[in-house]
């Protein structure tokens, strides 16, 4: 009784103390608390036990019951679960006999503490220079020169979380040597060392030698030169990005006192990383708009899809990923179409790979495995026993292993409902793995992709088609024609997919004498194209008949007006040459709307053959005449479609047309004549809009 | 390039229908002249005045080969307004002068 009164009176008499004041006996129990301490447990806690006031349970109890062994316990500093930094005292009262009969505690509420004024000087520096940092990178650097700087640590190092769920890793660091710093670079968040503990508790750790040492053994011995050493989070509202490791020489540096700065650089620090990720991610987003539509530029430049990809690859590389590669399905088989990394070697490596160990259709990971499902696989981090499960051999697993393969994404190469290959991005030595947020730009790129390989198919199966009907409309090969030198030249107008109405022909009559047809179908596709064959076989099969060019133009006009064109008008110019070789040679020409054909003579002039008639497919009575001319040898006659002289309405074509005929040798070979009007006629339209058809035959 | 678009102006009057054809009749008008020529609306006659026209190709042949038609055959008459030379040269290249009405201006066809 006698020690509890004694020690009564005199905690009576601090009552008004600024700081709180306890006397707990052996059991813990409150025998008496001032109004500072009974204001902060919140309500009157005498002969209350401290394990079951909330605000002294805990470190306080803990600390009165280290006291009771008989040591005082000073400046123990609390960071309290409210939040609010306490500094703890207690020492032992000993009865006569030196037995501890309780405990005399003060606690002092540490964060009205001002903090000395040129730490305030130095805290202010280190604001405005965390303030100006654009990256956790930046941040972190800024923070680990403060920490040596303005704390006076030895060594200092920022350790960043960079993603949700991965290892602590070392951002920055000053005054470790390399193998200390190789020996922590990534730290896992359940190890037992004070970064990680940090990370996990949120509140800070603060120890000299013999607390390392006892506290955490997984650290392993300290180093000589350390006596003291703090680890605090860096955090900001309900997020930990990190955490602060400070070592010191001095066991002093740790003292309580010193720690109020070493709090506020490192929320000064978990604001800036904040802000830092923010100002990141709000870039991150624009970069990821600007790879999509530089992709879309890219896709959208031709159709040569294989090259595209390759681009495409190539694009993310530098953007998104450390590898790309585009898996596409060709002819049923699967095939690696694009391969893009930094360095070429590494490229020529995987490639060499890729044609010694063909894709497996069925492997139940990577390109082929979402090729089948049409479904993304995304592995944030790809462990090794995949590496080992996706290995045919040894030999191949060494390389993955050396590649350093890390996180990856496999995005299906979908268009119209069908699975057309796969996109995959690997991050590998830039150690960075894929978010959530990656698999959406992921699958975005990939559809890109995917459309344009979907265009470029469909182009190709519309030309290659077109190209069949193109090719049926003209003969494959034109015949010898006894005593003439022949050529011409065809040039499908527009886009390549779209059939001409154009055609030409020369085939013997099987009386000796030969049919030259020339003709254009008004429209293109295939309506124009179903009439130019009509046109042309007919022309065939009259002649056959009747050679006689009135004849056979008045019997593609019949057939043309049977033809059903959908209620559509359709019709048709031509001009047909009926050819007599002999001495001299001679041709009877009829033109139905035709421009007529060309007879240059040997002696530079031109004459307009034939006599012009009704155009074809409209009319049932069409005005149809012919004429003949004798050609000798070196005459050359041009046959066309209006394609060539197309910019002579505007333009005077027609005059640029005869001033080649003009300039060409007179012994000019066929070929080179067609030759020559074909590029008139291209220099002369700038485009090939209209189809364009010439026929040239020279007399020998 | 304005002057080269195709536009069309109609009027309706002294129970004829006038379809004044302004720029190039090509593929590019082809829409246009089907929208808004209509002969069926048409009450007797129907004119197509090509005196605006710049150019004319096969496209806008067609286009007025199957006005005259389809005129014709609901009984009522399609007059052509001759257009410039190279206008003209089309419709005489396919000898078509003897097959439709054409007339060198408006006032020739009263």
């Amino acid at each position: 009784m006698g020690v509890a009164g004694s020690a009564e009176s005199v905690i009576a008499a601090l009552d008004g103390a600024p700081v709180g004041f306890a006397l707990v006996d052996r059991e813990l129990r409150l025998v008496h608390a001032n109004a500072r301490l009974a204001e902060w447990v919140g309500g009157d806690a005498a002969g209350r036990l401290m394990r079951e006031i909330p605000a002294l349970a805990e470190v306080p109890a803990q600390v009165a019951e280290r006291a009771l062994a008989g040591t005082p316990i000073l400046d123990e500093h609390v960071s309290g679960r409210t939040g609010r930094p306490i500094l703890l005292n207690a020492f032992p009262v000993l009865s006569d006999d030196g037995a501890p009969t309780g405990v005399i505690m003060t606690l002092r509420d540490m964060s009205d503490w001002s903090l000395e004024r040129a730490h305030l000087e130095q805290l202010a520096t280190i604001a405005s220079r965390l303030a100006a940092a654009a990256t956790p990178e930046e941040v972190a650097e800024i923070t680990a020169d403060a920490g040596i700087e303005a704390i006076g640590a030895s060594a200092a190092a920022v350790l960043l979380v960079r993603r949700s769920g991965t290892p602590l890793e070392i951002a920055s660091a000053r005054g470790s040597s390399a193998e200390t710093l190789d020996e922590w670079q990534r730290i896992d968040r359940d190890t037992e060392v004070p970064v990680a503990q940090v990370v996990r508790d949120r509140a800070p750790v603060f120890m000299r030698r013999d607390d390392a040492v006892r506290d955490h053994p997984a650290v392993g011995t300290p180093s000589d030169r350390h006596h003291a050493w703090a680890a605090l989070p860096l955090e900001s509202h309900d997020e930990v990005r990190g955490a602060l490791a400070l070592s010191f020489t001095d066991a002093g540096s740790i003292e309580p006192s010193e720690r109020p700065a070493m709090l506020a650089l490192a929320a000064l620090c978990g604001q800036a990383l904040e802000r830092a990720s923010l100002a990141r991610d709000i870039a991150l987003a624009n970069d990821r708009l600007r790879l999509l539509a530089d992709a879309s530029d890219v896709l959208s430049e031709t159709l040569d899809y294989e090259r595209t990809l390759q681009q495409l690859a190539e694009l993310a590389v530098q953007r998104l990923a450390d590898w790309c590669t585009v898996t596409i399905v060709e002819g049923g088989e699967i095939v690696d179409v694009a391969v893009a990394h930094a360095d070429p070697e590494q490229v020529a490596l995987v490639r060499r790979l890729q044609q010694e160990y063909p894709q497996d259709p069925d492997a139940p990971n990577g390109a082929p495995a979402v090729i089948r499902s049409g479904r993304t696989e995304y592995i944030p981090e790809i462990p090794d026993e995949l590496l080992v499960a996706v290995s045919p051999d040894e030999r191949i697993l060494g390389i993955l292993r050396d590649l350093g393969l890390r996180s990856v994404i496999t995005a299906p190469l979908i268009a119209r409902g069908r699975t057309l290959g796969a996109l995959s991005l690997v991050l590998a030595e830039s150690g960075a793995m894929y978010q959530p947020a990656d698999v959406e730009l992921a699958e975005d790129l990939a559809n890109r992709a995917a459309l344009a390989i979907d265009n470029a198919r469909l182009y190709r199966e519309r030309s290659q088609i077109a190209d069949t009907l193109q090719a049926s409309l003209l003969p494959p090969v034109l015949p010898d024609v006894p005593g003439f030198d022949v050529a011409a030249r065809y040039r499908p107008g527009g886009d390549g997919v779209t059939v001409g109405g154009d055609f030409y022909d020369v085939f013997p009559t099987g009386d000796g004498r030969w049919l030259v047809a020339i003709g254009d179908v008004c429209g293109k596709g295939a309506p124009a194209a179903t009439l130019t064959g009509v046109a042309r076989h007919t022309a065939r099969a009259a002649a056959m008949d009747d050679p006689e060019p009135v004849h056979v133009l008045a019997s593609v006009n019949a057939a043309l007006l049977r033809t059903d064109t959908a209620n559509d008008l359709r019709f048709c110019t031509a001009a047909v040459g009926l050819l007599e070789a002999g001495s001299p040679s001679r041709i009877a020409v009829a033109r139905a709307g035709h421009p007529p054909p060309l007879l240059r003579r040997a002696d530079g002039t031109i004459e307009e053959l034939g006599i012009n008639g009704t155009l074809l497919g409209v009319y049932e009575d069409p005005e149809l005449g012919s004429q003949k001319v004798a050609i000798g040898p070196g005459d050359l006659l041009l046959f066309y479609t209006d394609g060539v002289t197309e910019s002579w309405w505007n333009a005077g074509g027609e005059q640029r047309l005869a001033d080649t005929l003009r300039t060409l040798g007179s012994d000019v070979s066929a070929a080179d004549a067609a030759a020559q009007v074909e590029r008139m006629a291209l220099a002369g339209a700038g485009s090939t809009s209209d189809d364009l058809a010439i026929l040239v035959l020279r007399a020998l | 390039v304005s002057n080269t678009a195709f536009r069309i102006e109609r009027q309706d009057a002294d129970g004829r229908v006038v379809f004044g054809l302004h720029g190039e009749l090509d593929l590019g008008a082809e829409a246009e002249f089907r929208r808004r020529v209509d002969p069926a609306d048409a009450d007797g006659t129907v004119v197509l005045d090509l005196s605006e026209l710049s150019f004319m190709d096969s496209t806008g042949l067609r286009l007025l080969l199957e006005t005259d038609t389809r005129v014709r055959a609901a009984g009522g008459r399609c007059v052509i307004v001759r257009g410039n030379g190279v206008v003209h040269r089309v419709i005489a290249q396919g000898m078509l002068e003897s097959r439709l009405e054409v007339v060198d201006d408006l006032a020739a066809l009263n």
